[in-house]
């Protein structure tokens, strides 16, 4: 890393970038909640001399930016960093989702590392953008001062980008993934279905069951499908009793929404009026 | 790591701690902190037992995959926009995937054009798909493997027929014209609709496979084989996208699928990896069928059946 007077002027840049981030989402009147994660992050950023690897993501992600290329994601314990939220380095909000920071600086070990999905096809150009060689494979490694950055080629992306270009050349509205709203009712319907063929991730057998008996309708409970769904079967059976505790008597409601429960349901439901 | 540091009013470092202990099963220091936990939560004011509860419930995380939360939140709205496009723009989806099954990359150099189509610009745009999504129902997606010879497409076609003369609208996707036996079979059949689209399952177009005469319909791919001029594929894990070929066609249609796959191709798949571990996640059933009798019964195993019932039998197949 770099000497004390740079991590000096990069601790302040960081900062000034940052509290720029803060106005634009929040506006000037930001909650307490918001300038106390802030300042707990820049904190601990500080005392750990990260400030310019901040800065180097903020650049690198940019770069990518700037050449027209779409951010998909920002895998690991990223999210959760309040800094990286209001810098735009990803649209995970670590306060929305109980996100530890905590979590994101005891993984690294003294090392900050960075991952980016982007869209598979764009990775070789990505690359060149940042001057690494070209790969053959679906991740593109850059060493950056005291950084390790990882881009990451999804299909998954080349979709969404593809559908997106798609969807504007043909009339429709112009619009980013981040514009997507992450309440769609009919979105969560589909995914709960069963039927979710085509549905990136949640499209095998075993998770469009699970997803049919969760039947999460939040992005947190999404997390939480996809969290089970990925892990090994013990973690999924603990993990489902903890969902079905969570939701109490909400539970199930695929199941009941079946023709004989809901049957059912009335019977009880006339046996209990009279 | 938040129910340690709630319960056992651990801070974030130990709590760390604990996830790797718990993660790399290392059992000293997971009892070491186990410790640790019980006089943090007996401070914080937790009776004995429901401390033991809690720390049971986060010992059982022990040697399995537990994800971060942030990771977890991450990756599912990346899943759920992609899903939100296929709701709310589903023909533009379908073009795209359409589109990319054309491009070249790294491990798939893309599906060839013909002159014809190219000079038609066929492929990736969503007017060459025209999709009609009904509201959504249970598609099936059944897999049937087994070597060549063995009454594979026989099966396909007794069920296409069965299906036809039930009045749903069938659509067979050859593997060659007029030199298939699914052709022959069924080429004449009312209600069927055989022909040649492509040799690979993510060039069918719907809208070409199906004309919506029938009130419902079912979609037969024959002699999926899997060699690399067909797949395109040389890596054993890319099964996984012929698995979600047929699960994305299935969506498409929003119809059940058959699909008959040749395992004794001589290609380097075959050899080398078994597709039933990779396929079987975007199927809801698999039959394996092992011979044919002297009397026109194939033999058949059955690995995965939406019933849940598996095991072997035999099965009596017609114009054999």
């Amino acid at each position: 890393m770099g000497t004390e007077s740079t991590d000096r002027t990069a601790d302040s840049e960081l900062r000034k970038t940052c509290e720029a981030g803060t106005l634009r989402l929040y506006g000037t009147d930001s909650a307490a909640n918001v300038r106390e994660r802030l300042e707990h992050e820049l904190a601990l950023i500080e005392e750990l001399g990260w400030a310019r690897g901040f800065l180097t993501v903020l650049a690198t992600v940019r770069a990518i930016r700037d050449i027209g290329v779409p951010i998909g994601s920002t895998p690991g314990s990223s999210a959760g960093s309040f800094a990286y939220y209001v810098l735009g380095v990803t649209d995970v909000d670590p306060l929305e989702h109980d996100l530890l920071f905590e979590r994101f600086l005891l993984e690294h070990d003294g090392v900050l590392k960075f991952t980016v999905d982007i869209p598979f096809r764009r990775l070789n150009l990505v690359a060149a953008a940042l001057g690494a060689p070209p790969v053959s494979t679906s991740v593109c490694r850059i060493e950056a001062d005291g950084v390790t950055i990882g881009i990451r080629g999804l299909e998954v992306l080349d979709r969404n980008e593809a559908t997106l270009a798609k969807v504007s050349a043909e009339g429709g509205p112009v619009l980013r993934l981040a514009d997507i709203p992450a309440d769609d009712p009919q979105t969560y319907d589909l995914l709960c279905s069963g039927s979710n063929f085509g549905a990136y991730w949640f499209d095998t057998l075993s998770a469009r069951r699970m997803l049919r008996d969760l039947h999460p309708r939040t992005l947190d409970q999404l997390a939480v499908a996809f969290a089970i769904n990925r892990s090994y079967f013990p973690a999924q059976a603990q993990a489902q009793d903890l969902m079905k505790r969570v939701r109490g008597r909400t539970w199930g409601l695929g199941a009941r929404h079946s023709p004989t429960s809901r049957a059912q349901r009335a019977a009880s439901s006339s046996s209990r009026s009279r | 790591m938040r129910a340690a540091m709630l319960v056992g009013g651990f801070d974030a470092e130990q709590a760390n701690r604990l996830r790797r202990a718990l993660d790399k099963g290392q059992a000293e220091e997971t009892s070491q902190l186990g410790v640790e936990f019980m006089t943090g939560a007996e401070r914080g004011g937790y009776a004995r037992d429901a401390a033991d509860l809690a720390w049971q419930a986060i010992g059982a995380c022990a040697g399995n995959v537990v994800f971060g939360r942030s990771h977890a939140v991450s990756l599912a709205l990346m899943a759920y926009r992609h899903a939100y496009l296929a709701v709310h723009y589903p023909v533009e989806v379908a073009a795209a995937a359409e589109e990319l099954a054309f491009t070249p990359r790294p491990w798939f150099p893309g599906i060839p054009r013909t002159e014809e189509e190219t000079a038609a610009g066929v492929g990736g745009r969503s007017a060459d798909l025209a999709v009609l999504v009904p509201p959504p129902r249970a598609m099936e997606v059944v897999l049937v493997v087994g070597p060549r010879g063995t009454g594979k497409t026989s099966y396909a076609c007794a069920v296409a027929s069965e299906a036809a003369a039930a009045g749903c609208e069938v659509a067979c996707r050859t593997f060659s014209p007029f030199a298939d036996e699914m052709d022959l079979s069924l080429a004449a059949t009312p209600g069927i609709r055989v022909g040649l689209v492509g040799e690979r399952v993510s060039e069918l177009s719907v809208d070409e496979a199906f004309t919506g005469a029938g009130s419902r319909r079912l979609l037969v791919f024959d002699r999926i084989d899997l060699d690399e001029s067909v797949l395109g594929s040389t890596r054993g894990t890319d099964w996984n996208d012929l698995g979600r070929a047929l699960s994305l066609q299935s969506y498409l249609g929003y119809c059940p699928v058959i699909a008959v796959l040749d395992t004794d191709t001589p290609d380097t798949h075959t050899r080398r990896f078994d597709p039933i571990p990779y396929l079987e996640g975007y199927c809801d059933a698999i039959i394996r069928f092992t011979g044919v009798g002297a009397e026109g019964e194939a033999a058949i195993t059955v690995i995965k059946s939406r019933h849940g019932s598996s095991g072997e039998t035999t099965v009596r197949l017609q114009g054999f």
